[in-house]
């Protein structure tokens, strides 16, 4: 009866351990999740401010190209904002052999990138919201959001 | 007495399962440690990097990516590059990050750096980092992020 009582007691506090292990382990990933989902967001307001630049490079209206709404934008392509189809950014993947993000790539990751994109202030203002949303841990969602605003100040 | 041996066989069965889990358990937690510390370090020299490319002009990288020299506004010349032997970031010869970072990869991507070429300078930078722990947990952060320069060829 004594032998029982313990071997329970040790099984339960080896199941506590065990526990532990698996739950540390994967509140690594979640952490090592928002990492890069935090530098991929505030890539998508980058690449926004970039193409601002280009614009005033080349002596087109400041906002020349950007309108209202949810866009993905590529590091890797021309700048184009493309509108989000359906709901749901699409899914960014992972070129194991350049070590990129972008939407071309073998392997396809967790991460959804959306650019939102509002036009104030009588279009001399821009509030570009980069959000980043996955889904990790038991499923649950996750997600990054940086905020930027950028004025004409070229007028 | 066969009670006795059984039991004692029973323990030592247990015990030395539980402590092997223990220790491990302790393993785990020490590279999980190493490793989050690892990124957070590997996240200054990047916000570093960030920070003064965002004021650079004169945008220049090596053939295979691992070095990207540029003029920075405050502090003249500056050479970024990936240490393959150290798996260390560099700024100007000087290791950026610490010894318990080891960044596996660190490549950056240039775009728009020609002269009157009617774009504004972007670097993308990507990097693996993972500890330096030798026992441990065999995990790599892909990070990338995009800087644009500030400064305007107009």
């Amino acid at each position: 009866m004594e032998a029982l009582v313990a071997m329970t007691i040790v099984a339960v506090g080896l199941l506590g351990i065990f526990s532990l292990l698996s739950r540390s382990l994967s509140l690594n990933r979640v952490v090592s999740d928002r990492y890069v989902a935090a530098y991929l967001s505030a890539e998508g307001i980058e690449l926004v401010k970039n193409k601002i630049d280009n614009n005033v490079i080349n002596r087109r209206a400041w906002n020349s190209g950007i309108t209202d709404g949810d866009f993905e934008i590529d590091a890797y392509g021309n700048l184009d904002l493309n509108r989000v189809n359906g709901s749901q950014a699409s899914l960014l993947r992972f070129d194991n052999d350049k070590g990129s993000y972008a939407y071309a790539g073998d392997k396809v990751t967790l991460f959804r990138r959306k650019v939102n994109i509002e036009l104030l202030g009588r279009g001399d203002e821009l509030q570009v919201r980069s959000i980043v949303s996955w889904v990790g841990r038991g499923e649950a969602d996750f997600e990054v959001v940086l905020e930027a605003r950028f004025f004409n100040y070229w007028k | 007495m066969i009670e006795l041996l059984v039991a004692l066989g029973l323990f030592v069965v247990v015990m030395s399962i539980a402590s092997t889990v223990f220790i491990q358990s302790l393993r785990t937690q020490h590279s999980i440690v190493a490793l989050m510390a690892a990124n957070d370090n590997a996240s200054l020299s990047i916000e570093r990097m960030m920070r003064e490319m965002r004021i650079g002009l004169n945008f220049k990288t090596n053939n295979d990516k691992t070095e990207i020299s540029f003029v920075s506004q405050r502090e003249g010349p500056v050479k970024y590059s990936w240490n393959e032997d150290e798996e260390t970031i560099e700024r100007n010869g000087v290791a950026l990050t610490s010894k318990n970072v080891a960044v596996k990869y660190l490549h950056f991507d240039l775009f728009g750096a020609e002269p009157n070429d009617g774009a504004s300078t972007r670097v993308v930078i990507r990097l693996g980092v993972s500890s330096n722990e030798k026992r441990g947990v065999d995990i790599i952060t892909n990070l990338q992020t995009t800087v644009s320069s500030r400064q305007l060829d107009v």
